[in-house]
C-alpha cells in the first residue's frame, strides 16, 4: 500500500534532467576511482591489493555499460553516429586500435623506464630499457589491439542484430 | 522561441498551466517552460497537449517562416 507506484507521474522533462544528473554521477565516480588508483600508487607504489576495490569498480563498470548497450542496440547506433560526426576521417574501428596501440606503447614506455630505474644501474639502464620496452611492446600491443577489435567487431555485429530483431518485431 | 499559439489554446479552454499540467500528466514547469520555448518535448507530449487543447499539431507547434 505504502509503496505503490501505479500512481506515479512521470514527466519526461523532469526524467531526462535526472537522467542527465546519473550520468554525471557515474561519471564522477569513475574519476575517483581513477585518482585514487593514482593517489594509492604514489602513497604505497605499485602494490595491486591496494586498488583491487578501485580496479573492479572500473572494469565492472565498464563492462556493464558494454554489455547493456550491446543488448538494447544502441553500441552499433553510436558507431553510426560518432562515423557520421568525426572531425578526423578515420572510421571509429581505426581510431580504436590507433587509441589501443597508443595505449600499449604507453605501458611498454612504463615499465621499460620503472624497470631501468628500479634495476638498471652501472650504464645498464638503457639494456634494461630496451629489454623490457621490446618485450611488453610484443606482448601488450597486440594482445590490447586485438582485443579491442574484437570486441568492437563482435559489439557492433550483435548490437546490430539487436536493432533488426527489433524493426521485425 | 515562444509558443504563444499554445498559450492562447489554453487561455481559450480557460486553463492554467497547474490544470493543463494535471491533465496531461506533467509538472506545471514543464508546460511553462515549453510556452517560454525553452523546452522541446517529444511528439508523445506535443499529441497529449493538442488532444487536450481542441487543437493540431499544426494549429500548435508549427513554426511561421519568417
Amino acid at each position: 500500500m505504502f509503496f505503490n507506484k501505479k500512481n506515479e507521474i512521470k514527466d519526461e522533462r523532469v526524467e531526462n534532467l535526472y537522467n542527465k544528473i546519473y550520468r554525471e554521477v557515474y561519471a564522477v565516480v569513475i574519476i575517483l576511482a581513477a585518482v585514487s588508483i593514482i593517489a594509492k600508487y604514489f602513497y604505497y607504489g605499485l602494490n595491486l591489493e591496494h586498488v583491487v576495490f578501485e580496479l573492479i569498480l572500473l572494469i565492472a563498470v565498464s563492462i556493464y555499460f558494454l554489455v547493456r548497450s550491446v543488448w538494447m542496440g544502441l553500441y552499433s547506433d553510436m558507431v553510426e553516429l560518432k562515423d557520421k560526426s568525426r572531425k578526423i576521417s578515420l572510421p571509429i574501428n581505426v581510431k580504436q586500435i590507433i587509441i589501443a596501440l597508443i595505449g600499449g606503447l604507453g605501458i611498454s614506455l612504463f615499465f621499460g623506464i620503472r624497470s631501468a630505474l628500479i634495476y638498471g644501474g652501472g650504464g645498464n639502464r638503457l639494456n634494461y630499457f630496451l629489454l623490457v620496452f621490446s618485450a611488453s611492446f610484443l606482448i601488450y600491443v597486440p594482445f590490447m589491439v586485438l582485443g579491442t577489435f574484437l570486441v568492437h567487431y563482435v559489439s557492433n555485429k550483435k548490437s546490430k542484430e539487436v536493432n533488426e530483431k527489433n524493426i521485425g518485431d | 522561441m515562444k509558443n504563444i499559439k499554445m498559450k492562447m489554446a489554453r487561455v481559450e479552454k480557460d486553463l492554467t498551466q497547474e490544470e493543463l499540467a494535471d491533465r496531461i500528466n506533467v509538472t506545471r514547469q514543464t508546460i511553462s517552460l515549453i510556452e517560454a520555448g525553452k523546452y522541446n518535448p517529444s511528439l508523445n507530449l506535443c499529441v497529449s497537449i493538442c488532444k487536450e487543447l481542441g487543437k493540431t499539431l499544426d494549429d500548435l507547434f508549427w513554426e511561421e517562416e519568417k
